[in-house]
């Protein structure tokens, strides 16, 4: 029995039940956050007295009869990209203008509050979502909970840490190419990356407009489903935001795979000379254990998913660089080095360039919209590839301009929009994390999160914690 | 950068300073080499999205006519 809970479901579950007050939740979990900043490094800033504020509130309303929900009293973290009214936002950069973040918290933000969730603090994060963390620039560097010497994934790297080292129970990530799904992966936890439009990006510093969402990361797939739940919804403030229906994101979940078709894109995602046997036999473990619990795997193609990555890369530098033009103009040197030398590349794209990227988009989304088929005739219901190409790459004799050359499979669901979610699939000889991909058809959580979901009810990949979270743990008892 | 062709030492060269000066960008000697090394990739990625599938394709930019947010 863990010392405290290690779900929101569990945590929600204790709330209700008097085995633990929201104070004492949010005490604990500011205990251990504050004992792992010279570890794990996860956070910017810590919220205690606010946080406790807010922890106390929901206490009140339970005290009352007044229920929000499953985040009612529950504590989570905010990546440090994402504005709060009551601490500023600073991108982890010496450059954003601390004027940016005084302002109101940020629509999603106000959304969690409002349901009764606890905001504990500002995660870390790479320099405005891109790159690899600079020493020089003074901000801590998150660590891998699995491993000290290695990156927790990035760019929402101080999430990956913190939820993957048991601090908080969830946090907000960010996303234009894969910077939640990889450190969900890197870290054995999940993480979300929903449909394009669905959760509005307002009030988060851009990376590429077209492409960054901002998403959960939690422990389950159900945790990400629940704060999806209220994160979701049109956003007039947010041009991307997509006017749709919520659907009710947990209503698929049965637990049971039966009768569920995947689609399988061997190619380039299982053949990329990048790919890591472990990883690869991983997913293949998961998909041959889906398949026994019902699911039929069909194979699938989507014949330009390596260009994809190309197109997606173009877009997200091009857009950058356009915000961050005049600051590479004129104060360089504040920037990370790794940060200044990834946007320095939009100079090189020309506006053809940018617009063949966008003339690339269709004929991928009709490619994988071919993939999925006719879901009334023979089409399937999500396809499943592995998260990253590896396990979470050592700190020491990182190679920016190698990563970029690297194969990825998170990229193309931000260029065609469509749901992702990264879930534990196993772990590598060498005792680190493995995740993969389920990926659905456009604004199809219910079947992204029933999948997963079902997958997690026959393993349990996600609720391995790392040693460092157990010690953690211990020395944080609820009072 | 896509209708300068040839990816010689001497065209990178000439390219990456030629951008870097258009665009008013300031880099260190060692960020200038970097940019000249990596010159050849950037320019397969350019290359690699002028497919014949796309050639008469719209692009995937949407600005709907209305006065609504």
């Amino acid at each position: 029995m863990p010392e405290l809970p290690l779900t929101i479901v569990e945590a929600a579950e204790w709330l209700r039940s008097g085995r633990i007050t929201s104070v004492e939740l949010t005490k604990a979990q500011l205990e251990k956050c504050h004992a792992a900043q010279d570890t794990l490094a996860a956070f910017i800033l810590l919220m205690d007295e606010t946080a406790l504020a807010a922890a106390a509130q929901a206490d009140a309303d339970f005290a009352a009869g007044i229920d929000k929900g499953p985040l009612q009293g529950i504590p989570i973290g905010v990546k440090d990209i994402i504005a709060t009214k009551d601490a500023p936002s600073t991108a982890n950069s010496r450059v954003l203008d601390p004027a940016w973040g005084d302002r109101d918290d940020a629509h999603v933000v106000k959304k969690l509050r409002a349901a009764g969730a606890v905001i504990i603090g500002k995660l870390g994060l790479h320099e405005y979502a891109l790159g690899w963390p600079d020493p020089d620039t003074g901000f801590r560097i998150p660590k891998n909970p699995w491993d000290l010497e290695r990156t927790p994934g990035g760019s929402s790297s101080g999430t990956g840490a913190a939820v993957g080292g048991g601090l908080i129970l969830a946090g907000l990530g960010t996303d234009t190419g894969g910077s939640i799904r990889g450190p969900a992966s890197y870290c054995g936890i999940s993480g979300i990356k929903q449909t394009f439009g669905l959760v509005s990006k307002e009030g988060c510093v851009p990376l590429g407009y077209s492409l960054d969402h901002i998403g959960p990361m939690a422990r389950t797939a159900r945790d990400c489903a629940i704060l999806l739940q209220i994160m979701a919804g049109y956003d007039p403030a947010d041009l991307c935001s997509v006017n749709v229906p919520v659907p009710d994101m947990t209503a698929l979940m049965t637990g049971s795979l039966e009768g569920v078709r995947i689609g399988v894109p061997r190619d380039y995602f299982f053949t990329a000379p990048n790919l890591d046997a472990d990883v690869k036999a991983s997913v293949e473990a998961a998909l041959t254990a889906m398949g026994a619990a019902g699911a039929t795997l069909v194979d699938v193609s989507i014949p330009h998913a390596d260009t994809a990555r190309h197109a997606q890369r173009i877009t997200m530098i091009g857009e950058a660089y356009a915000y961050h033009e005049p600051d590479l103009q004129t104060r360089p040197e504040l920037y990370g080095k790794y940060t200044r030398a990834s946007f320095q590349m939009g100079a090189f794209f020309s506006a053809a360039d940018y617009i063949n990227a966008q003339r690339v988009r269709p004929l991928i989304r009709d490619e994988c919209a071919a993939a999925f088929g006719d879901k009334d005739a023979g089409g399937v219901d999500v396809l499943i590839v592995p998260s990253m190409a590896s396990v979470a790459p050592t700190f020491a004799g990182y190679d920016p301009d190698a990563m970029m050359r690297s194969y990825g499979f998170t990229p193309i669901w931000n260029l065609t929009g469509l749901p992702a979610i990264s879930i534990p699939c196993g772990f590598s000889e060498g005792g680190l994390p493995i995740g993969m991909q389920v990926v659905g058809r456009p604004f199809d959580e219910p079947t992204v999160f029933k999948v997963a979901d079902a997958y997690q009810q026959i393993t349990d990949w996600h609720l391995i914690i790392p040693p460092i979270a157990q010690e953690l743990a211990k020395e944080a008892q609820p009072a | 950068m896509s209708d300068t062709p040839g990816s010689s030492k001497t065209d990178a060269t000439a390219h990456v300073d030629q951008v870097l000066a258009r665009a008013g960008l300031p880099v260190t000697p060692e960020e200038r080499e970097r940019l000249i090394r990596v010159y050849p990739m950037i320019d397969e990625w350019t290359s690699g999205l002028r497919l014949p599938e796309t050639r008469y394709a719209e692009p995937a930019i949407i600005y709907p006519a209305t006065f609504e947010r």
